[in-house]
């Protein structure tokens, strides 16, 4: 990943930083010099957006929830299991 | 050890997981109980996250239960018990996904971003979809195409995307359970992250690059 950007970012660099700038953790300096470029370049600011939205959908993803009924049969398995097996 | 069930009226119903675990070590039987209530639904999340299908979680969560039985007096506490919990559950299903034989590879590249030789993107202009994201991210289909792109990563990137984007897990502490460097750790994810974004595009009638 790219650790710095030359004044005159140029896209490549600037998607290398996206994970760290979604985050706040990119040094200050080169902060600054990817906003800038953004600041000028419409498909890096559409890639942001695209970007951060993905993050955002998957972190919202539901799975299913675990039955009760599965937890007290695991636990009746694992009892079973645990009467051969012992702390090692 | 005796395993009687536990009712919601158990002396362990107000105690914490690093509480319990230690008299797990201590040889408490109900503690054990106690624990896998606790805990056991967050073992299932992570492992259907995994592995994409409940079956196999529940496996895991009886393998990971049965570790913490037989190695409890293995964990120190150096990390909290959820991390210890998290790391199990990681490695079994990672094994399982290791294991399995891939029916479609995908070619990941085709989903990441490309550029020109001069730095700018390659299909020009790119374009901004995440509003039609937005409006859609309760949709059904949505949310199963999320799925099936996560189930496409190669299991160590889809290993880092769900301890990061589901458990909220920090990257050094991904990279503790998983043996990975915080360099390691954030450009999986970074990769992840982009063939995610890619396969959303091409469902959106994008270009991806």
């Amino acid at each position: 990943m790219a650790e710095s950007v030359p004044s005159r970012a140029m896209c490549e660099q600037a998607t290398a930083l996206l994970l760290d700038y979604v985050t706040s953790a990119l040094d200050p300096a080169i902060t600054l010099v990817l906003e800038k470029h953004l600041s000028r370049c419409d498909d890096c600011v559409a890639f942001l957006q695209t970007y951060k939205e993905t993050i955002r959908a998957t972190r919202t993803l539901r799975y299913d929830e675990m039955p009760e009924e599965l937890q007290h049969r695991l636990l009746h398995t694992l009892h079973a299991k645990m009467r051969g097996a012992h702390p090692q | 050890m005796a395993h009687e069930e536990l009712t919601q009226s158990s002396p362990h119903a107000e105690a914490t997981e690093q509480e319990l675990v230690q008299r797990v070590q201590a040889g408490d039987a109900t503690a054990f109980d106690a624990l896998f209530r606790q805990c056991c639904s967050k073992v299932f999340h992570q492992a259907t996250r995994f592995l994409g299908n409940a079956a196999e979680a529940e496996e895991v969560v009886q393998e990971v239960f049965l570790a913490v039985y037989e190695k409890a007096h293995t964990f120190r506490g150096d990390a909290t018990f959820t991390t210890w919990l998290f790391r199990l559950t990681a490695n079994a299903s990672l094994s399982r996904l290791r294991r399995r034989k891939r029916s479609k590879e995908v070619a990941m590249e085709e989903y990441l971003p490309q550029f020109r030789p001069d730095g700018h993107h390659l299909v020009r202009p790119v374009v901004d979809w995440s509003a039609n994201l937005e409006e859609r991210l309760a949709d059904a289909q949505l949310q199963q195409l999320l799925r099936q792109a996560i189930e496409l990563l190669q299991p160590l990137d889809k290993a880092v995307l769900v301890l990061s984007d589901f458990e909220d897990l920090s990257n050094k502490e991904i990279g503790e359970a998983l043996g990975l460097t915080v360099p390691a750790v954030k450009a999986r994810l970074h990769r992840a992250r982009l063939f995610l974004r890619g396969q959303l595009a091409v469902a959106f009638g994008y270009s991806p690059a």
